[in-house]
């Protein structure tokens, strides 16, 4: 059992009436959604999304493949809410969030997304984005159409291409990759990547002794920069555990099993 | 004014564009964000007449007629009209009650009536729920533009209403048109024009069918021609009085004059000509916006849609059943944030809905509107593919599918979004989805960098450590899968199905297909499985 801490923060902003994020933390699954659709139905799409995610926490061993699977049954999910009630028709939501996956008798991470929101690792210092963005900005920066320092003026920064809410069924992305003791993820919206640089949430996480204050922090500096949208962090620093021997040498068959190779 | 001394309107919100005024009353499946929205809107709130609307929204956009329902009381009664899929329900007055006129077009048609009185009035783009199975919330509305499902007026007989702020534009509207012959009509009627979009000759309008009847509701005799043709340019007869009384003000009409020339009076009304000289492009240009993909909130610097500058002007309510209450936890903030399209000049000023409105400027209204594309935008590599009568798809050289084993016809290869080519089952009984690479190793950690291509990365128990931290990579080229040892300390074994086991040497490579096995060491490998 891998242990961590965790820490969640969310504000609406300060131009949003309604805070339509929604973020759900487990001991395994973690994981932020930012609803849209206006009429109030974005937050009714982000709430059907965490309520997945907590059913898929229930698994006892949660596989990439049931991420995927859950990402699918959502996303009809909300699309059979949205044909159900006019008023919301048209509503959808990003998921971004990391869960506990069990490979080979080994824990690893599963990161997956669906939209613009994020998953930032956070290791010896530095800061590494692991998802990548479904927006059309993320789309011209990986086509080499805008360098990824003028993304954040481009004016296309704000669409998006994923969403759960649409049609086809929206594949989320996976990462997946064995724990490191001692890393610290950043689940956010895009309430915190708009309004802060990498380097300045870097700074935050640098600074910020535990999960709880680091996403306390990282809100607080989002409102401050402007807070044009709400904005929700979830903060998990896999916590060091006993040394667990993976950084031996590897060792020659012959000398192993004292077998010939 | 004949009719109702007064009317109260009420929307049901939803995802159309609705438009209301003391005396006028619009619902149309426009983009929220489309500038035609505002040149509507400026006829709207000047009590313009039907045909003026009609031909805004049918001629800026000569290859998409938006699906309309509109309704105007004048002084010869309420005119409603239908264009394409859309439906208007006017009940009679309190003594006829259980009366129902019902208007429906179809694609491209249009279909109209007047009404001396009625009791309601409530306006629908076909094909959606009636309003008992949709949402129960119905928001009152004085004037305004606002994102709506149904739009409903109810007659208020003997109640004097807030005076509605309409601006001055509607004291400068034009006269009302002549009043059309009209006869008693029977309940329900349907009444339909054929001119569709694709009719090319000019014939007397059909469907009509007025009969003698108690109902206090007329329908106007069908003319000659067909009065909506000109929408879908058509020549259309109408009299020197009419296009007098229906030329449009210079004041909300001047950008949409024709360069170089005067406006002539039936600019927007059936002209005595074919409307060849009025092509769309001398109108003023106004783009359509493709809503292929979702929208985020514009940041403040961004210059806000024409039509976001309506909205955002209009007030809005939650989607809840009770109201919110007053110790808001998300207050809204009166000055209006940066970011927010202020009120044009010659917008109205809006009364907030009533209750169960808490009013209000919902700045995100429009803008977390966002609508999902219509197809996922592809990522990752693209292939060439053959199709098989399932659809799956295929490298363009498969004689039989790689997933069901059905026969592949002879077809041309299309480029689509890889699929995923199989998985990897593990000695261990999970299996990893082939939709990328995978590195498989003792402790093959987290990668530096990311990327929408960053292959999997599996560790496998090696309690004896004779697998490499990093030993193996699975790496998809194209459609090929193939093994690359990672300069592992003992080699990397592979077999083909039911074939004898060859040994990869410390960086070596081999291309493999399905059933082929890997074992990094005696007890530890994984399958290569093309399944779907
Ligand atoms: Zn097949």
């Amino acid at each position: 059992m891998i242990s961590v801490r965790v820490g969640t923060a969310t504000d609406c902003g300060n131009v949003r009436r309604i805070n339509e994020d929604a973020s759900f933390t487990s001991s395994h699954l973690f994981a932020v959604a930012d609803g849209m659709g206006g009429h109030a139905a974005g937050d009714v799409a982000s709430a059907i999304a965490v309520a997945r995610l907590a059913r898929l926490a229930q698994r006892a061993h949660l596989q990439p493949g049931d991420v995927r699977t859950e990402v699918t049954e959502c996303n009809r999910e909300i699309l059979a809410a949205a044909a159900a009630d006019q008023t919301r028709s048209g509503m959808g939501t990003t998921l971004a969030g990391v869960g506990v996956t069990r490979l080979g008798g080994t824990d690893h991470w599963v990161v997956f997304n669906v939209g613009d929101s994020r998953v930032y690792r956070f290791t010896d210092g530095s800061l590494v984005q692991v998802t990548v963005d479904h927006s059309e900005v993320a789309e011209l920066v990986a086509a080499g159409t805008i360098r990824a320092d003028e993304a954040h003026l481009h004016p296309k920064r704000n669409v998006i291409t994923r969403v759960l809410g649409m049609r086809p069924d929206p594949a989320p992305d996976l990462w997946v990759f064995p724990l490191t003791p001692g890393e610290r993820f950043v689940i956010c919206t895009d309430g915190l990547s708009s309004e802060l640089t990498d380097d300045q949430i870097a700074r935050v996480l640098y600074a910020e002794p535990t999960a709880p204050s680091a996403a306390q922090q990282l809100v607080a500096q989002a409102v401050a920069a402007g807070g044009r949208d709400n904005v929700t962090v979830v903060v998990v620093d896999h916590l060091i555990a006993a040394a667990d021997g993976l950084d031996e040498d590897t060792l020659q068959r012959s000398r192993a099993t004292g077998a010939t190779a | 004014m004949s009719g109702p001394e007064s009317v109260a309107t009420r929307y049901t919100p939803g995802p159309w564009v609705g438009m209301a005024t003391a005396r006028m009353w619009l619902i149309a499946d426009l983009d929220q964000h489309d500038p035609v929205v505002t040149t509507c809107w400026e006829l709207v709130s000047a009590t313009a007449t039907v045909d003026q609307v009609l031909a805004v929204l049918s001629r800026q956009r000569p290859t998409h007629v938006p699906n309309v329902a509109v309704a105007r009381r004048g002084d010869a009664g309420t005119e409603i009209v239908v264009l394409g899929q859309a439906q208007a329900d006017v009940t009679g007055d309190a003594s006829a009650e259980s009366e129902v006129l019902q208007l429906r077009a179809g694609h491209g048609q249009v279909a109209d009536a007047t009404v001396e009185s009625f009791q309601a009035i409530s306006l629908r783009l076909a094909g959606h729920a009636p309003h008992g199975e949709e949402s129960t919330v119905s928001l009152s509305l004085v004037s305004g533009v606002v994102p709506a499902a149904v739009i409903t007026v109810d007659a208020v007989s003997g109640t004097a209403l807030v005076p509605a702020p309409v601006a001055t534009a509607m004291e400068s509207a034009p006269a009302d048109p002549p009043v059309q012959a009209s006869a008693p009509a029977a309940l329900p009627i349907e009444v339909s024009y054929p001119g569709g979009l694709s009719a090319a000759e000019p014939e007397p309008a059909a469907g009509a069918v007025p009969e003698p009847g108690p109902a206090p509701m007329t329908v106007p005799e069908s003319e000659p021609g067909g009065r909506f043709d000109a929408f879908f340019g058509k020549t259309v007869h109408s009299t020197a009085e009419q296009a007098q009384a229906e030329a449009v003000p210079d004041e909300w009409m001047a950008g949409m004059r024709p360069p170089g020339g005067p406006l002539p009076d039936a600019t927007l009304l059936p002209p005595h000509t074919t409307g060849d000289q009025w092509q769309p492009e001398q109108h003023r240009v106004v783009e359509h916006r493709a809503v292929q993909t979702p929208y985020r909130q514009p940041a403040p610097a961004a210059t806000p849609a024409v039509g976001a500058d309506l909205f955002a002007d209009v007030s809005w309510a939650d989607i809840t059943d009770e109201p919110r209450p007053s110790d808001d936890p998300y207050p809204i903030h009166p000055a209006g944030p940066a970011g927010v399209a202020r009120p044009m000049a010659a917008m109205p000023q809006f009364v907030a809905p009533s209750a169960p409105a808490t009013g209000g400027i919902d700045p995100e209204l429009l803008s977390t509107t966002r609508r999902a594309p219509s197809t996922p935008p592809p990522t990752g590599p693209m292939v060439v593919t053959v199709s098989c009568g399932l659809s799956h798809l295929n490298p363009p050289s498969a004689m039989h599918c790689r997933i069901c084993g059905g026969a592949i016809a002879s077809q041309t290869p299309q480029s689509r979004p890889r699929p995923r080519l199989g998985v990897l089952r593990l000695s261990t009984g999970e299996v990893v989805s082939l939709d990328r690479g995978v590195i498989v190793g003792r402790a093959p950690g987290a990668p530096d960098d990311f990327g929408p291509e960053a292959p999997y990365r599996i560790q496998l128990p090696s309690p004896d450590a004779s697998i490499s931290r990093r030993h193996v990579e699975v790496v998809l080229q194209g459609w090929t899968v193939t093994v690359v040892d990672l300069q592992s300390t003992n080699g990397t074994q592979l077999a083909a199905p039911g074939g004898v086991a060859e040994q990869l040497p410390p960086g070596g490579r081999r291309t493999i297909d399905d059933g082929w096995r890997v074992n990094l060491d005696a007890a530890t490998w994984f399958q290569y499985e093309v399944i779907e």
